[in-house]
């Protein structure tokens, strides 16, 4: 696509002549830098076009529910709500994250990470489609070619970097450099800006591959009946192709197989109830029991120094209202908070690393109702502080839509029982569409900003 | 303009498009390395290679190899293409192995502190499900031959392997692997396709030999047809040959 052998083109440059001599002599060139090293048959610009497709397709979708799933965070409220605080110019479709419908968390974050597994096939085998371009001969043909070899630099990179962070982060396995957030989102902006430019820089390609052979009609080649397809600019088609042993057709269902494989046992962790014991290779595909509390954890009240000793009969919720007046901070027990007005919210709980519950029934008091016990009648955020000891989401700040929502409570119970140490007790918030490190467990104080 | 043009490589706005990526990326770039740049870098590199020179060698060398390997008792196994059922279980279980690895080897340290869930169950849910792939891919492939020796005629017996273009074929790098290939060795190609291109399809084969087939009757190749299977043999070879070379004659051709 870089060449312009225009006639009239007279003296040729110096460069441009030492990679004719290269090209010319490349029949001598070692292994995989000589075309006829690849040989696969199916190889082509038509498969490699419907590949791409069906990734740009679902890259898109992962990619959005990935910036929602950053809304979400409402980073731009309180500066311990950012995860990536020196995002700049990138947070700039930022928003205030609704409070419905109560599934909108839930659902983004089970379709960015399903369909990121999901597609894990279909980018192997689009890698695999375009191998023989990595090993082009001559490397670099021109300052274009420079720059477009560089940009897919950014496109391959990119990609891989955000898929196996991403995998990696739902398996707890933090073996990456630094804060899976800084990484996850900065990298995905990196492998964007390379899509982007591929994208419209082959975008013609793809249309005149996708023109030369009909999907339908190709469907119904076997492989006895597979052939090469003719040669073009690509380079993607091999000049010496070997017999085929699986069709297109075979070569498409493959990858659909493995995204189908990969669906099927970790969508049950999204989806919940009796179809959890389904995700047999999932993170949260175990169920936990059938009691009231017997739902899944991501953080243990041991694992963050939480003991029995702080969450008992000395606990008080303390509710202050930043610059307030004398009767602040209140001191609430337990006792104190179960006689106020009780409440009941169906809500899930949903996490970042895309498991998520059914509706669980949450019985507490309504965070607005604590906003005008502290004073406060039209909240702008409250400051939500953990007894936890450590860990990025000790505390939290939601927005005022948040605290104001009815279902947004300071739940005491869950599903008619006492919650659990693990699940938060003596109290957590309960937001509805939050994420779930947002719903702060074992919850010290508020401190409401008018 | 013609000049840069010529001296660039490509339109303006190509390069304008990729400054714009650049910049972009640079930007996310910049935050991205602020922290542990080194160690960044070398993770975003190590994506770079890490399918292509790492991934993909290994995977096509087990592909190879594996053909390689049973390439030598051909005689003895079915004429119908059996790598397809070898390799897509095979890849299946390697794909989620690549996936869930952290869970399947329990490498994850804090998961049961975390979650109260057992680490345990992955590794045998995940050979439960590979065990179930190759248990597929084996019914599948029995249902396969046995509709295919209702069809057609019975593959190559063990003993008709007495043409030239065999011992060459023992030698030769496996031709037919889709996924890589080491030796152009294009010549040799009528040779391989000898191999599978009768019984490719069940559907084709039949075709091919309906006349034969029918005759045959219902039963499955059993010893006592070998002999019947080795007068077969060449025929049916030959018949094919030409049919490859139609097929190539379009746009494979010009690719020599």
């Amino acid at each position: 696509m870089t060449d312009d052998e225009k006639p009239g083109t007279h003296r040729p440059s110096l460069a441009r002549r030492a990679a004719e001599t290269i090209r010319r002599h490349r029949g001598g060139m070692p292994g995989p830098f000589r075309r006829s090293f690849w040989r696969s048959p199916i190889r082509g610009p038509w498969l490699t076009s419907v590949l791409g497709l069906v990734l740009l397709a679902g890259v898109s979708v992962v990619f959005v529910t990935g910036l929602l799933s950053y809304a979400a965070y409402n980073p731009d409220l309180a500066r311990i709500n950012d995860t990536t605080p020196g995002k700049g110019l990138l947070g700039f479709y930022l928003f205030s994250w609704p409070t419905h419908p109560v599934w909108l968390y839930r659902v983004n974050q089970g379709l960015h990470v399903t369909l990121g597994l999901v597609l894990i096939p279909i980018l192997l085998a689009k890698l695999w489609s375009v191998l023989p371009k990595l090993f082009q001969w001559p490397p670099l043909r021109s300052p274009a070619h420079v720059l477009e070899r560089l940009s897919l630099l950014l496109l391959v990179g990119g990609a891989v970097f955000e898929f196996v962070t991403g995998v990696l982060n739902i398996q707890q396995w933090y073996k990456f450099p630094g804060s899976f957030y800084t990484l996850h989102f900065y990298g995905a902006w990196v492998f964007v800006a390379g899509l982007v430019v591929h994208v419209g820089l082959k975008s013609r390609t793809v249309i005149r591959a996708l023109r030369s052979r009909g999907l339908i009609r190709e469907l119904r080649v076997g492989t006895a009946r597979t052939q090469p397809e003719s040669p073009d600019a690509s380079e993607l088609v091999s000049p010496a192709p070997a017999a085929p042993t699986i069709s297109r057709r075979g070569a498409l269902a493959f990858a659909g197989a493995g995204s189908l494989l990969l669906l099927a046992l970790s969508i049950g962790q999204s989806l919940g109830g009796p179809l959890r014991r389904t995700a047999l290779l999932a993170p949260h595909g175990q169920d936990l029991g059938t009691g009231p509390n017997d739902f899944q954890i991501n953080q243990t009240a041991a694992e963050v120094g939480v003991s029995t000793a702080e969450t008992g009969l000395s606990w008080r919720l303390t509710l202050d209202h930043v610059g307030g007046t004398g009767h602040l901070p209140l001191r609430l027990s337990r006792a104190e908070l179960l006689a106020m007005e009780q409440h009941t919210a169906y809500l899930p709980i949903a996490c970042v690393e895309g498991w998520s519950t059914d509706n669980q029934a949450w019985t507490g008091v309504r965070l607005r109702d604590l906003a005008r016990l502290a004073g406060v009648s039209h909240p702008a955020s409250v400051l939500v502080e953990s007894l936890q000891r450590g860990g990025t989401f000790r505390h939290g700040v939601l927005s005022a839509g948040q605290i104001m929502d009815p279902d947004s409570l300071l739940a005491l119970r869950v599903n008619g029982a006492d919650l659990s140490l693990d699940h938060g007790y003596p109290a957590r918030v309960i937001v509805p569409a939050n994420p779930g490190v947002h719903n702060t467990k074992w919850v010290a104080s508020l401190t409401f900003a008018s | 303009m013609r000049r840069q043009l010529r001296w660039y490589g490509a339109s303006p706005l190509h390069l304008l498009a990729l400054l714009a990526c650049f910049c972009l990326a640079g930007y996310a770039a910049a935050r991205l390395v602020s922290s542990h740049p080194v160690a960044v870098v070398v993770w975003f590199l190590g994506a770079v290679i890490g399918h292509d020179l790492l991934l993909m060698p290994l995977y096509s060398l087990a592909d190879r190899s594996a053909m390689a390997a049973v390439r030598h008792r051909e005689p003895q196994l079915p004429a119908t293409p059996w790598i397809n059922y070898v390799r897509v279980p095979a890849a299946l279980s390697g794909l989620l192995l690549l996936v869930w690895f952290p869970l399947i080897l329990r490498l994850q340290s804090p998961y049961h502190a975390s979650t109260t869930l057992s680490a345990n169950p992955y590794v045998w849910h995940w050979l439960a499900v590979t065990g179930a792939l190759f248990l597929l891919s084996a019914v599948a492939f029995a249902v396969r031959l046995r509709r295919q020796s209702r069809t057609a005629p019975p593959p190559e017996p063990p003993t008709a392997v007495p043409d030239g273009a065999d011992p060459d074929r023992e030698t030769e790098p496996p031709a037919d692997t889709v996924l890589t290939q080491a030796d152009p060795g294009g010549g040799e190609q009528p040779a391989v396709q000898e191999d599978h291109g009768p019984a490719l399809v069940a559907g084709e084969a039949a075709a091919g030999g309906a006349v034969s087939g029918l005759g045959q009757g219902e039963s499955r190749p059993g010893p006592q047809q070998e002999a019947a299977g080795e007068d077969q043999g060449p025929p049916r070879q030959i018949q094919h040959q030409p049919a490859a070379q139609q097929h190539e004659a379009g746009p494979g051709d010009e690719a020599r």
